[in-house]
């Protein structure tokens, strides 16, 4: 039996136009989350409400962002992480830079 | 009563991701799951919130309005301006935008039933609780 446990789920105004939400569940292991984490990082443009950037992580494709998921989510660039603590390094700094847009 | 409270919380960027670090090792704080929203500051906060998203969350909860239609008619403001804010409160996890009916109308909802929004600023806290609508 898979149990899904939610970890964490809270949005981080960074602007008056952008919003960071993210949510990290802690899944059952298997070949679609083989490190038992499941994460979907996103930053939305409130004025234009949609997202600008996208990190989640699910087989075959592990770790990867969505540079324009607005436009084309089948856009995925692979991130070069060995774990969900890597990829939270790298949202951070688009975090950064989204706050100073 | 505890879990009837949305908490606003003040950190950096490198602070929040530490909670989440924190919450992926095993130490996981409620507040940090759907029940709270964070800002850089106290001004950020106001900037972000007053006056129209305020006036439109009051307006959520006293009201429980079907449509960002009606939330414009109860609180004057332009139906433009409504869906934009509500698009915002909802990406901020204050409300949920659920769409319904054959014309897939927004409806918007606390993003759970809380009567208090604290505010956990570094003076103190300070806690607006939402007034009961006379029956």
């Amino acid at each position: 039996m898979s149990e899904t446990i939610e970890l964490f789920r809270k949005s981080k105004v960074l602007s008056l136009t952008y919003i960071a939400h993210m949510r990290i569940l802690k899944v059952q292991p298997s070949k679609d989350h083989p490190d038992g984490f499941k994460v979907n990082f996103v930053i939305v443009d409130t004025e234009k409400n949609k997202p600008v950037f996208l990190i989640d992580s699910h087989e075959p494709f592990g770790y990867h962002f969505h540079p324009t998921p607005d436009k084309d989510h089948s856009i995925r660039v692979p991130l070069d992480v060995s774990d969900p603590f890597e990829a939270l390094s790298i949202f951070e700094k688009k975090m950064k830079e989204y706050e100073n847009k | 009563m505890s879990d009837k409270i949305f908490h606003i919380t003040f950190e950096s960027i490198s602070d929040f991701i530490e909670q989440a670090r924190k919450s992926m090792r095993g130490s996981v704080d409620k507040k940090n799951i759907g029940r709270s929203a964070s800002f850089k500051d106290f001004n950020q906060f106001m900037d972000f919130m007053f006056p129209q998203k305020f006036t439109i969350l009051v307006a959520i909860k006293m009201h429980k309005p079907k449509s960002l239609y009606e939330i414009a008619k109860i609180t004057n403001l332009p139906q433009s301006s409504v869906l934009k804010e509500c698009n915002a409160l909802e990406s901020s996890g204050f409300i949920t935008l659920k769409e319904e009916g054959s014309r897939s109308a927004k409806v918007p909802e606390l993003t759970f039933d809380y009567n208090e929004i604290r505010v956990h600023a570094d003076f103190g806290d300070c806690t607006h609780t939402f007034p009961r609508k006379a029956a």
